[in-house]
């Protein structure tokens, strides 16, 4: 795999990474409601919220290294 | 400089250039802090997709329907809309509520929806948008029967503040308006401005 692949692979995955870390803080805020989010469980709302922060990381080294 | 370079001061105010660790893949040298935040990002996506689709909120359609319903409600009573409100509601539980909830403002007897707008009008926005918001912890389906084929009677829907249920209408299923409030205690209490 080229890294071209692995660089679109990460954006689309650091894209809905914060989308749903933002639909958790909405959330949160008791402003936005998704049945999704309701039935999870401690747990795989950490993996969600880690994603997310996963997500903005990749998006500064991305931009650190010249992106 | 070049991206993958590092620059730094020694302690004699000398200027070095570090090469960056970087992995080869393709034939071009990527810095390896890059790799390792790809790989990181993409292995919790795929993490995170399967988390969602083990939740996809709409494993009982019903009880999607009923959620739904709760939300609308929920809404129509926070936005002070109450001919909305009131139409989701079971007639003598409308009646019965708009008795209460004069005697609690201290009104003349009204219609249902005149009380939905009376609670609206006394309450503050940050109010109205803890009941527009309010979180459903629980929807339970009551009174199916797979036997027979027979779609669930009722279903509660649980909050904080306790528990709204709901009863369908009779000869109706599979849409959202086949649920009528039964009752509506526990949103109409966050609603009243006077407790």
């Amino acid at each position: 795999m080229t890294f071209v692949v692995l660089r679109f692979l990460a954006h689309v995955a650091a894209a809905f990474g914060v989308f749903w870390l933002v639909a958790f803080g909405a959330h949160l805020v008791g402003i936005f409601e998704d049945p999704r989010i309701v039935e999870m469980a401690a747990w795989e709302r950490v993996i969600i919220v880690l994603w997310g922060l996963a997500g903005i990381g990749w998006w500064q080294t991305w931009k650190a290294t010249g992106g | 400089m070049d991206p993958g370079s590092l620059s730094r001061s020694t302690s004699l105010g000398r200027n070095v250039v570090e090469r960056e660790p970087t992995t080869r893949i393709g034939g071009e040298d990527i810095p390896s802090v890059l790799v390792g935040a790809a790989i990181l990002v993409i292995l919790l996506g795929i993490a995170g997709f399967w988390v969602l689709a083990r939740n996809t909120g709409t494993g009982d359609a019903e009880a999607a329907d009923v959620r739904a319903r709760f939300r609308s409600f929920a809404e129509a009573v926070a936005d002070g809309d109450g001919s909305a409100a009131c139409d989701m509601i079971v007639p003598e539980i409308a009646e019965s509520f708009a008795e209460r909830a004069a005697l609690n403002l201290g009104s003349e007897p009204g219609t249902c929806p005149e009380m939905i707008v009376g609670f609206a009008d006394g309450r503050s926005p940050d109010h109205s948008t803890l009941i527009r918001g309010v979180e459903v912890l629980d929807v339970r389906m009551l009174g199916a029967d797979t036997a027979t084929n027979m779609p669930p009677e009722s279903a509660e829907v649980e909050i904080e503040a306790g528990v709204v249920s709901f009863e369908r209408r009779s000869g109706c299923a599979g849409a959202v308006d086949c649920w009528l409030v039964h009752d509506g205690g526990p949103i109409f209490r966050m609603a009243d401005p006077s407790r």
